[in-house]
Formats: C-alpha cells, sequence, structure tokens
C-alpha cells in the first residue's frame, strides 16, 4: 500500500504523459482540407523481380539492377521500391538452351485491367552478364514504354496538420466508359471467362482503365460472331455492332470419284452456322469422264443417286477451317433406254460422312468429305449379290449379300452462301 | 546425350513411317471410282425366273454386243426337264457373223460353221429364218431347202440335214407350184408345219404333216388379194418413194419370218421392205387368223410365238426391251420389259419354273464382264423364263 502510495505520482505522470503524446500525434495527421483534380500524364512505376527457378538467379538479380538503371534512363518509367506500389511488375528469368541462355522478361499490371496480354520479350545471349544482355535491356526497355505510356493521373491534395506540413500527391489511374451498342440478346464473351448479354435496353457499359485495350467476342444468333478489339482512350469508347447474317442457303457443286462426277447440292441451315438439312444428285449421267471401260463408248445404264442429308458443323461459325459430319440416306435409279426403275444395287442407303469446310470469303467456301455407304442389294433370284456390279465398290457385304458396306469415297466441293 | 538424341530420330522416323503407311492404307482402300451401273445379270420384271446363266471368256472386244438369232431345241423344249437345249449367235460390232453357241446342260459349246465334213460347205443358215423341228435342233433354210440344224459334239460343228426341198414343197401345194413363201415348224398338238403359199394375188397359209411333203397339203386359210394389202401397209418404202422400183420384188415384199399358234388360230408372218443402199428397212408384223376372215397388219418387228399370242418388239433398244403380247387381230393384251445389254426370245418350252412344270417364255438377255484393267472379257447369256400363263393378265 504504502509501495503504492509513493509510486502513485509518476504513475500518473507517465499516464499524463502519453495521453498528450496520443494527442499531439493525432493533432499531427489531422486533416485540414483535401482537394481532388485533374492532372497531367503520371509515369507508370515498375517493380523489377527475378525468377528464382532460373538458373543463376544472383547473375539474374544483378542484371535487374541493370534493367532498372535502364528503365530510368532511358524511358518513362519510373521504379517503385516496393511491389504493393508498383504499377507494373517485371518479372526477369532466363531459360538454359545448350551453351546459351535465353533472357525472358515478362511484364504484367499488377492489377489487370481489361485483357490487356502480359508483355513478353526474350532474347538468346551467350551469358548472363551485363554486356551480353545490353541489347535485351534496350529492347525490353523500349518495348515496356511504348506499352506503358505515362497516364492521366486524377491528383488528390491532402492538407494534413502536421509539425511540419507536408503534401502527399496520390495518383489514381483515370477510368473511361466502354458502351457496346448491340441487339438485345447479344452475347459478350468477355475476358478471364466472363459472360454477359446486352439486355432490351440494346446497350452494355463497363468503365475501364484509359489507354488500355480491351478484347471481346459478340455473338448473336443467327449471325456471324465478332471479335472485337477496341482502344480505350480518355473519352471513352461507344461500340455499335452490326452482324453480318449468316447463310441459310448454301448452293454448290461437289466433284467426285475419278470421272470428276459433278454433283448439285442444296443445303438450308435450320440452325445457321451449325445444322442444316440437304440434297443433292449424283449421276453417272454428269461425270465429265464417263466410262472406266474402254470398250464402252457409252454407259447402257446409268445411276441416279438422289441423296438427302443433315450434318452439323463443329466450333465457331467464324472459323476459317470448320469440320463436320453428315448422316443420310439415298435412294438411287437406273436409267437407260427403256429403263427408269430403282436400281438393284442402292435402291436405298444409308451415308455417313466427315467434312472440312474452308471459308473463302464473299460467300464463297470450299469443302473435302470422306463418306460411307451402307447399301441395300436387290439381286435377281439365283444370283450372288456380291458380285451383281461389275465392278463392285470397294467394301464387303452384310447379312449374306443382302447390304453391302462401302469403303469411303472422297471428294472435294465448293458452296456459296445466300 | 548422342544415344537419346538418336532413339528419338529414330522413334520419330518410325512414326512418320507408320503415319505415311496409314494415310497410304486409308487411300487404298478408298472409291476412287463412280459406282458402276453395269449388272451381268439384270434384274428382271415380276413373273420372270432364272433359269440357266452361261459365261465364256473372250479376248474379243464387247462394243455393240448382240444377239444374231436363238432357237429352241425341239425335243429338250418339251420334256419338261430344266432348261431346253438352246442354240443362238452372239457377235459384235466387228463381226459380220455372230459366234453360234449351243448351250445345253451346263455346258456351253462353239459351233464351226464350215467344217469340211458337212455337206454344206460353208454351212449358210438363215438366222431369220428359225423356227421349231419336232426333232433335236431347230429348222431353217439354206435358201433352196428346208434343213433342221443341230450341233455334232465332237469336235463341236454344224450339222445340216436336208428336211425337203422347197420345190419340192412347192409342188404338193394346193395350187401347184404356189411358190412358198414362208414355213414354220411347231412342237405343240396340232399342225406340224405350216407353209405360207404365194397364189398371185392371193395368199394361202397351208398344213404340212411331215417332210419330205408327199402328198398335196392341206389349205387352213385363204386370203385373196392379200399382198395388196400387206403393200399398203408400208409407209415408208413405198411404190410412190421408189418409184419404177422391183429391187424387193418378187411379191412386193419378202416374207421373212412366220409361227404360228394352234391354240391361238391364226398364223403370223413378217413382211419386209428394205433398201440396202440406204440401209433402210419398214417390217410389217402380218396376223392371218386360221378363220380366213380378214388379215391385220401392223408396223411391228415379231418376237416369235408364245401360246396363243405373238410377241412383238416394241421396243428393242439396250437397255431396256418391251415386247407386246398380241392376239390374233394384233391388238396388245398385255406387255413385258426384259432387261440387258441384248435380248432374244428363243420361244416357247415346257420347263420347271417356282417348282411347277409349265409352259414358258424363253428369254436370253447378255451381259458382260469386263474391266478395262484386264483384256479378257467374260460374257454372260441368262436365260430367263416367262410363264405363258402370264402373258396376258401378268404374275399374280
Amino acid at each position: 500500500m504504502t509501495r503504492l502510495t509513493l509510486r502513485a505520482p509518476a504513475v500518473l505522470l507517465a499516464l499524463l504523459s502519453l495521453v498528450l503524446l496520443q494527442n499531439e500525434l493525432q493533432a499531427q495527421s489531422k486533416v485540414l482540407s483535401q482537394t481532388e483534380s485533374v492532372g497531367g500524364l503520371a509515369p507508370r512505376s515498375v517493380f523489377i523481380t527475378v525468377d528464382s527457378a532460373s538458373p543463376n538467379p544472383a547473375r539474374l538479380e544483378a542484371l535487374a539492377l541493370f534493367l532498372g538503371l535502364e528503365l530510368e534512363a532511358k524511358t518513362r518509367l519510373v521504379q517503385a521500391t516496393e511491389e504493393a506500389k508498383a504499377d507494373i511488375i517485371v518479372t526477369l528469368s532466363a531459360t538454359a538452351v545448350r551453351t546459351s541462355f535465353d533472357l525472358i522478361g515478362v511484364a504484367a499490371q499488377r492489377a489487370p485491367a481489361g485483357n490487356a496480354a502480359p508483355l513478353r520479350y526474350s532474347a538468346r545471349v551467350n551469358d548472363l552478364g551485363i554486356d551480353q544482355a545490353k541489347a535485351f535491356f534496350a529492347e525490353f526497355g523500349k518495348r515496356l514504354d511504348a506499352a506503358y505510356p505515362p497516364v492521366p493521373a486524377k491528383i488528390t491534395e491532402i492538407v494534413t496538420e502536421r509539425v511540419v506540413q507536408e503534401t502527399e500527391t496520390l495518383i489514381i489511374v483515370q477510368g473511361a466508359w466502354l458502351t457496346i451498342l448491340a441487339p438485345p440478346g447479344t452475347l459478350l464473351k468477355l475476358p478471364a471467362g466472363e459472360e454477359a448479354v446486352v439486355d432490351d435496353t440494346g446497350e452494355w457499359r463497363r468503365e475501364l482503365e484509359q489507354n488500355s485495350s480491351f478484347g471481346y467476342r459478340a455473338e448473336l444468333a443467327g449471325h456471324l460472331p465478332q471479335d472485337r478489339l477496341v482502344f480505350i482512350g480518355a473519352d471513352g469508347v461507344i461500340e455499335a455492332l452490326s452482324f453480318e447474317e449468316l447463310d441459310r442457303w448454301r448452293f454448290g457443286l461437289d466433284i467426285r470419284y475419278g470421272n470428276f462426277v459433278l454433283v448439285p447440292q442444296a443445303e438450308w441451315f435450320f440452325v445457321p452456322g451449325t445444322f442444316f438439312v440437304g440434297g443433292g444428285i449424283e449421276s453417272s449421267y454428269l461425270a465429265l469422264a464417263q466410262s472406266y471401260d474402254h470398250d464402252e463408248e457409252k454407259l447402257l445404264v446409268h445411276y441416279i443417286d438422289l441423296q438427302a442429308s443433315a450434318g452439323a458443323y463443329l466450333g465457331r461459325a467464324d472459323a476459317p477451317l470448320r469440320s463436320g459430319f453428315t448422316l443420310g440416306l439415298a435412294t438411287r435409279l437406273d436409267a437407260g433406254k427403256g429403263l427408269f426403275r430403282f436400281a438393284d444395287y442402292a435402291p436405298v442407303s444409308a451415308r455417313a460422312g466427315l467434312r472440312v469446310s474452308w471459308d473463302l470469303g464473299k460467300g464463297f467456301s470450299a469443302m473435302a468429305e470422306a463418306n460411307v455407304r451402307l447399301a441395300l442389294v436387290l439381286a435377281p433370284e439365283g444370283v450372288d449379290p456380291r458380285y451383281i456390279l461389275v465392278p463392285m465398290p470397294l467394301g464387303f457385304p452384310l447379312a449374306e449379300g443382302l447390304f453391302y458396306f462401302e469403303m469411303p469415297t472422297i471428294f472435294i466441293g465448293g458452296r456459296y452462301g445466300l | 546425350m548422342k544415344r537419346r538424341h538418336a532413339a528419338l530420330t529414330a522413334a520419330s522416323a518410325f512414326a512418320a513411317i507408320t503415319l505415311a503407311a496409314a494415310v497410304l492404307a486409308g487411300l487404298y482402300s478408298c472409291n476412287f471410282l463412280m459406282p458402276s451401273a453395269n449388272y451381268p445379270i439384270m434384274r428382271q420384271e415380276k413373273g420372270f425366273s432364272l433359269l440357266r446363266v452361261y459365261t465364256f471368256q473372250t479376248y474379243e472386244k464387247l462394243d455393240e454386243l448382240s444377239f444374231g438369232f436363238g432357237a429352241l431345241d425341239g425335243i429338250t423344249s418339251m420334256n419338261g426337264i430344266g432348261s431346253p437345249n438352246i442354240y443362238l449367235s452372239v457377235r459384235n460390232r466387228y463381226s459380220k457373223e455372230g459366234k453360234l453357241i449351243h448351250l445345253y446342260g451346263t455346258i456351253i459349246d462353239f459351233l464351226d460353221r464350215n467344217l469340211e465334213a458337212v455337206p454344206h460347205n460353208p454351212v449358210f443358215l438363215d438366222e431369220k429364218r428359225t423356227s421349231y423341228d419336232s426333232a433335236s435342233g431347230f429348222i431353217t433354210t439354206d435358201g433352196s431347202n428346208i434343213i433342221n440344224i443341230e450341233n455334232d459334239t465332237t469336235p463341236p460343228y454344224i450339222l445340216p440335214t436336208v428336211l425337203d426341198s422347197i420345190s419340192n414343197i412347192e409342188s404338193y401345194a394346193d395350187i401347184i407350184s404356189s411358190p412358198l413363201r414362208g414355213f414354220s415348224g411347231n412342237v405343240f398338238p396340232g399342225t406340224i408345219y405350216r407353209g405360207l403359199f404365194d397364189e398371185g394375188t392371193a395368199l394361202s397359209v397351208q398344213s404340212i404333216p411331215v417332210l419330205p411333203s408327199g402328198a398335196t397339203h392341206t389349205v387352213i386359210a385363204r386370203y385373196p388379194n392379200a399382198m395388196d394389202t400387206i403393200v399398203a401397209g408400208f409407209t415408208r418404202l413405198t411404190d410412190t418413194a421408189y418409184p419404177n422400183s422391183a429391187f424387193w420384188n418378187p411379191g412386193k415384199a419378202e416374207i421373212r419370218r412366220l409361227g404360228f399358234t394352234e391354240s391361238g388360230s391364226f398364223t403370223w408372218f413378217e413382211a419386209v421392205r428394205r433398201d440396202d443402199i440406204a440401209d433402210d428397212e419398214e417390217a410389217l408384223l402380218v396376223a392371218m387368223k386360221d378363220s380366213g376372215s380378214a388379215l391385220t397388219v401392223k408396223p411391228l418387228a415379231a418376237a416369235g410365238t408364245a401360246d396363243k399370242y405373238v410377241l412383238a418388239w416394241e421396243k428393242k433398244e439396250a437397255p431396256g426391251f418391251r415386247l407386246a403380247v398380241l392376239d390374233s387381230s394384233l391388238n396388245a393384251v398385255n406387255k413385258i420389259s426384259i432387261y440387258g445389254i441384248d435380248t432374244v426370245y428363243l420361244g416357247e418350252a415346257l420347263v420347271v419354273v417356282e417348282g411347277i412344270s409349265q409352259n414358258a417364255a424363253l428369254f436370253a438377255t447378255l451381259g458382260v464382264r469386263a474391266s478395262g484393267s484386264s483384256d479378257m472379257r467374260e460374257v454372260v447369256i441368262s436365260i430367263f423364263a416367262y410363264p405363258t400363263a402370264y402373258l396376258r393378265d401378268g404374275p399374280p
């Protein structure tokens, strides 16, 4: 108790001092005024780091110092001392390639906006030395300077009460609006897997960083999709999208077999760009080289193959190269003088094919298809159905010759879309 | 390091070779030629039954392959056992005379026309005037005789036998020495032979029971002014178009083929005018009823007798041939189509069709198994039967 009494004034004095000090400190950090204004261009800050998994990371650390000097001296970039305060993170790495190295620099925004891809530059050097890396520093610096120019900055001035009044400048990157005007229902595929749909107002907006690029894909059912890349300037961008309708009809010709049989084709896309039904007429009447038998000046019996099919193209409708498949039925007629009836071979057949189509532009496309057929055989009674034709197509009989499986035929064709 | 590199290179090369082999194998198994529509044996219409198929191989070219004539052997046509023996000829565009073929059982024999051993050397065989003989073989004419043709087997050759001279037949005509203009045999019940005699303005059909003739023939029917009626039927090769011409005489028209049906009670024949220079021919089919009423003339080419009808070619062009089934007034009661590179009507025979022994009209059709990759070609002769019961109303 006595001890407490003796020591009480000193303790109270200490507590009082702490309170006063606290008050003093609060008074120093008190904001007296805060004003905001749009300033000029602010340089980007760069923090350089080294990939520790690279060979000889110690030498890379040394190179990173020289890269920093290069950037300070020859670019509009400034070097940040802390990664958390940097706008751009540059990672320096190297990979050994036989007796030399690939020196690699990758620059990425610390808080990426839009879909700006990381800047990557690499160069082969004999050794991880300063002299050998000079050219790399120069070129990489140039590219960084071009990729990350100074940005308009909003300057906030905060005046605080301090013993020595000082002004702190905070640089906040300015935004700009991207406005997309598109038909309602347009699907926007944004960076990082994000998707958005244009609503009934026909407008979609997003604030994005100025002086940046933004890539997206716009898709509208029945129309040609668009891959767009826009540059976001200081005033923002308004994108008014107009879509080109996908073809509903495609007409064309196939050229089949070594006899150059011309096969007229029509295809109707009930799901534009993807699913279609079609028909064609394949006939020996339309063969440019009719006979493969030197005894025959002309064929006595011609075949007319009426083919109906349905199919689908896979992948993106605007891809220049697309694959697809077809399934179909066909009926074959034999025709000649005094003869017009269902053919003995393949009066009914099922067909299946795989195709590849190349978009040639202006509505034209070229395609190649491989097609197999399962044909019904109507042989005269007493005749082996496996040999009713001379020559039989390459293939093999099934169900004791009632059916015949034809090996693939490969043909090419062209289409024009309407 | 080097070893690893070498191993990788070898593996890459192996993969490339495997891929190339797979691609080549894939391409090799693809069809690169358009589908053929060459059926060596074509499917026929309902009612036709395939009796037999004969094939022979040849190095000769097969373009414009066709039959010359077809005839049935008399004996085997009526025995009802399998397919009767058949005589026919096959030719291509380069052959003047057809290859004479005898088909019997499963055997195909090529008959020599010019064998030294035979009496008629070379044998003249009128392929347009063939008909049944009640014996083996068939009958035709060599110009001055009615002859029987059959094969002799060792070696195979034509064996002609004179049955009667035409002059002898004419000497027993109802009006003696009337020119014999047509002649036909029969294996069915009734008259064995019938002849068509030119009596000046009239034509008469007379029955001849046996050859050689030894008694006056019996007149079945006589048709006054018949030839004038027939000549009036020509539309293209007319006397007006060819003034002062007599090159198709004697008799104003050539009587080429003749046949008759006892059950149908009529005789038919082909009257032909031909312009050899222009290679033009006009044929008329003439039917004479046994009742002696007016004859009927129509611009058709006869195929032959079947049951109580005569079959006539409405269309004789490959691959679809069409026959009309004509009654005694040459009215079409039905039509039959038959398909092939060529077809020939062989005649009527008793055969087993659909398990039943029945009379049927027999046809031979031609097909080929030739490919451009081989010099060897195969000719396919198919024998089809069409029951005479289907002639009028078609198959059930």
